[in-house]
């Protein structure tokens, strides 16, 4: 850990992602704490004003003051996102080992489920998972981390496959190493570069989905804000108020571009062949 | 002079995070007409990179030719071609083949596609004369069935079969010069011997010269009538193939031709101690120095002249020039 | 002599080739077919012959890292086929197999301690301090310098691999080592440095090897025995000094007529052999070399040759004898 901190400090994109990705955290955590106005609260003479001393971002139609929301939506985002790849990722990681590893018909019925789950457009699936689940943030969570699911097993798997057919797993199973430890020490650290960079692509859609989902009724429920809802509802005043879009964009590309660089930078540091 | 091929100083460098390293220093090489002319030296020693530079294919960046000549036929400097003349010469004056025909190979492509190609290129011929031309040469370079064979696909043949299509789509043209960069390494003893053979009937039926790159010294034992000895970059030892396995000069040379496994099979198995030093540490002196049995305090901080031993005969080792001193 | 430390008998290991939606058996590889040979104590037995010839899966299949379909494999008498999967992993700490490949075979994101460590924490549970004195041993013995034990394998160069491949797979001190092409992928001047330290190892834990080459120079030096492999059959099995000397199959003869002259002056009688290996999925009819064979007769291309003893310790395949 101590080694990946010293790489991390020689590698300055690296060191940026992080510290962005830090006070994107911060921010979730500490942010509705200290927002200037209630995040809820419409003051009802002030509508779709643009930024000024009081209100730093403007206000939405209803009055309410952006930059308070932005703040409060910030947990919501961050949550959403984070804990809906890492159940997509840990279910994906898990099957797609399983699926590459023994392959055979084990492999035949994972691959098929997860085709099926793949056939459906994102927004449709989660949807339905959602509608049967009932709304709430925890089952929207689920419903993402269900959607994303077949991308991580199919990544891992491919990753896997090649893997396997390295002369190495066939040293560790000649020198008799048991099979869960040939998959947990020999296989896994090898996907791990794929499986990361896939990470951080869908922390990206997952935090489009989570919008898209509150746009429909279905995810955070009003008028509790997060990015993606706020980004959605912003539609309609788009040319005559565009900072209710600008701002919780700004904010959606900042974190997912922290994230990607994170990732890249911690693809490379668990690369033992790109550190001398 | 009669020389298809001259070598003059050539140096090549490599850019590794900006700072430039020698990989190749100084090689003087002199191909004669239908000569067998052999490049023998371990990985890392620079004998692919001199052919490729023949070729004007080097990887640039991170590699070029900081200095030297390269002249064909005594009058037309390779170096100093642009990339279009380069093309028109490559693959019909000068061809080469490759140690791995299958990525040489085009894998979406028939044989016959492959050859075409080469010949709409190079030539005016007429589409049935160039089919004709593709029969010829597939049956020349030993394929059987002709006719089907082009047909296929390069994944369709055993290693073996492709390596003598890449020959056939070498020799098309007639070329004057033929680079074979390892070309039996990835082939079996069996068909090894079977492509040394063709390869030596053909330098005789299209009057070619051929220039075999190889780490293996049985291949010039079995090929080659002049070579040169490679370690890292430098060419150490050159000389006709007798004299080089029968009286070899350099401690390199000697070491390698020790190491050959092949001796008495009670004979102690000789290895030379140590590894070739990467390009970043490549020692001051001689780059032999560090494993050398005969090394001197010269050796660790001047380069070595070369020095012609006996005659025709090239070596670039502070021991002779110690005896010369010597004897007057 | 004392007994056999292994005793192969009729061995066969067959790769299914599926066809079609239902992924039908249509017909085998006989990769390893009818395979018979014993390999006494302390004794090197080298396996020589062209790719595809099957040597590689006879090897592995002997550990049962591919599993044979056919035959027994008796080492110290007990046929290991039957064994179960934990005694198949306690056999694992006495048979061992080295990798030509020094470059696919040792896992990137294990140091080099990590890589001969592992072997010791698969098979005893020992302390960190006794592993690691004893990787300390083992590395010394290869030769590699402690100080690099805590770097990763793309740090070293071939010969360099190939020492910690060798002091991962004798840590354990193993009866019996499959070497499949171990020095095959190194530059001329490394090779000899492995085989070097390969024999003196040998000497020093007292182990059988079964080494496994396509290259005769190299096996010339090792071995005590060799078997010529050919499409999955043995064609030809003596101690060294006869196979060289005296070859008698035809295909032997052939090899050792390929091997390129280590001398320009050497006047050499050439056999060149016509054509390729064919397929093993679909070998010829008879003797398997037939189709290549300077000497075939009328009943090479119908009847099978009979795998015999002509001479004392001298076993052909071949209808000329």
């Amino acid at each position: 850990m101590s080694e990946i901190i010293s790489r991390l400090k020689k590698d300055k994109v690296g060191l940026v992602g992080v510290i962005g990705v830090l006070l994107v955290l911060v921010m979730g955590f500490i942010g509705p704490l200290v927002t200037p106005h209630d995040p809820t609260e419409m003051y009802k003479s002030h509508t779709l004003e643009g930024p000024s001393a009081t209100h730093w971002f403007g206000t939405d139609d209803f009055g309410r003051d952006i930059f308070s929301r932005v703040m409060q939506g910030a947990r919501v985002s961050l949550y959403v996102g984070l804990i809906s790849v890492g159940i997509g990722a840990t279910l994906g990681f898990l099957f797609g080992l399983i699926a590459g590893f023994f392959q055979g018909w084990v492999d035949n019925v994972i691959m098929r489920i997860m085709d099926i789950l793949f056939a459906f457009p994102d927004i449709l699936l989660a949807l339905t998972i959602v509608a049967v689940l009932g709304p709430s943030l925890r089952n929207t969570m689920v419903a993402i981390g269900i959607v994303f699911t077949p991308v991580f097993t199919r990544t891992v798997r491919a990753a896997v496959i090649s893997v396997k057919e390295m002369e190495f797993i066939t040293s560790a199973r000649s020198i008799g190493v048991k099979t869960h430890k040939v998959i947990f020490k020999h296989v896994s650290p090898n996907i791990l570069a794929p499986f990361i960079v896939q990470i951080t692509l869908a922390l990206s859609g997952a935090i489009l989905t989570e919008a898209a989902l509150s746009f429909l009724g279905l995810g955070i429920q009003p008028p509790e804000p997060s990015w993606g809802s706020m980004l959605n509802a912003s539609r309609q005043y788009m040319e005559i108020a565009p900072w209710i879009a600008i701002f919780p964009a700004i904010f959606i590309i900042i974190t997912i571009f922290c994230f990607n660089l994170l990732g890249d930078s911690l693809r490379d540091i668990l690369d033992p062949k790109l550190n001398q | 002079m009669d020389n298809v091929l001259e070598i003059k100083n050539l140096h090549i460098d490599v850019k590794k995070d900006d700072s430039t390293y020698n990989v190749v220093k100084d090689v003087n090489v002199s191909i004669g007409k239908q000569q067998i002319y052999g490049i023998v030296g371990e990985s890392g020693s620079g004998k692919s990179l001199t052919a490729l530079s023949i070729m004007g294919l080097l990887a640039n960046p991170p590699l070029h030719v900081s200095k030297g000549s390269i002249q064909f036929e005594g009058d037309r400097e390779l170096l100093d071609m642009s990339f279009k003349e380069m093309k028109k010469i490559r693959g019909k004056e000068i061809s080469m083949i490759f140690q791995e025909p299958m990525t040489a190979l085009d894998p979406l492509f028939t044989i016959q596609d492959q050859l075409m190609e080469a010949l709409k290129f190079h030539t005016k011929l007429s589409k049935s004369e160039m089919k004709q031309a593709c029969i010829d040469i597939i049956e020349r370079v030993g394929i059987p069935r002709p006719k089907e064979v082009l047909k296929d696909y390069p994944h369709q043949l055993s290693g073996g079969m492709r390596q003598r299509v890449m020959i056939a789509i070498a020799m098309l043209c007639n070329p004057k010069l033929l680079l074979a960069d390892e070309p039996t390494t990835a082939l079996d003893v069996t068909i090894q011997a079977q492509i040394l053979d063709l390869m030596k009937e053909l330098r005789e039926d299209f009057e070619t010269s051929i220039l075999m790159i190889t780490h293996d010294l049985g291949v010039i034992a079995e090929t080659c009538q002049r070579v040169a000895v490679m370690y890292a970059g430098e060419v150490v030892e050159e000389s006709d193939v007798v004299s080089l396995f029968h009286s070899p000069k350099h401690p390199y040379t000697k070491g390698l031709l020790k190491s050959m496994v092949s001796g008495n099979r009670h004979d102690d198995l000789y290895s030379i101690p140590g590894k070739v030093p990467s390009v970043e540490q490549m020692p001051s002196g001689c780059r032999f120095a560090t494993r050398c049995p005969h090394v001197m305090d010269i050796c660790h901080t001047q380069t070595p002249p070369v020095q012609e031993v006996e005659a025709d005969h090239t070596c670039q080792c502070w021991l002779y020039q110690e005896e010369l001193v010597k004897n007057g | 002599m004392a007994d056999p430390l292994l005793k192969i008998e009729e061995l066969e290991t067959f790769f299914p080739i599926k066809s079609g939606i239902f992924k039908r058996t249509v017909a085998h590889v006989k990769a390893v077919n009818n395979i018979s040979f014993d390999i006494k104590e302390k004794e090197t037995f080298s396996l020589v012959g062209e790719s595809g010839c099957g040597k590689s899966t006879l090897g592995r299949s002997i550990l049962r890292i591919l599993e044979p379909t056919g035959g027994k494999v008796l080492f110290h008498n007990k046929n290991i086929l039957n064994y179960s999967s934990s005694e198949l992993r306690k056999l694992r700490r006495d048979v061992q197999l080295v990798f030509q490949d020094p470059y696919s075979s040792l896992n990137p994101r294990m140091s080099v301690r990590e890589l001969v460590s592992e072997p010791l924490f698969t098979h005893f549970s020992i302390s960190k301090e006794e592993a690691n004195q004893q990787v300390d041993e083992m590395l010394e013995k290869v030769g590699l310098p402690l100080e690099q034990a805590e770097r990763y394998p793309h740090q070293f160069s071939g010969g360099q691999r190939q020492r910690i491949s060798i002091a991962r797979a004798f840590i354990l001190k193993p009866k019996f080592v499959v070497a499949d092409e171990p020095v095959s992928a190194l530059d001329v001047s490394i090779q000899a440095q492995i085989l070097k330290l390969l024999m003196q190892l040998q000497e020093e834990f007292n182990m059988t090897y079964l080494f496994i080459s396509h290259d005769l120079n190299v096996v010339k030096h090792i071995s005590d025995r060799v078997g010529v492999m050919y499409l999955g059959k043995m064609m030809e099995m003596t101690d060294t000094d006869s196979i060289y000397e005296e070859p008698l199959h035809p295909y032997t003869q052939a090899l050792l007529s390929a091997v390129p002259k280590s001398d320009p002056l050497e006047e050499k009688e050439r056999v060149i052999l016509k054509g390729d290996v064919p397929s093993p999925a679909n070998p010829p009819s008879g003797c398997p070399f037939h189709k290549r064979c300077p000497k075939a007769m009328e009943e090479c291309t119908t009847i099978e040759p009979e795998f015999k003893e002509v001479k004392e310790n001298h076993y052909v395949a071949c209808h000329l004898y």
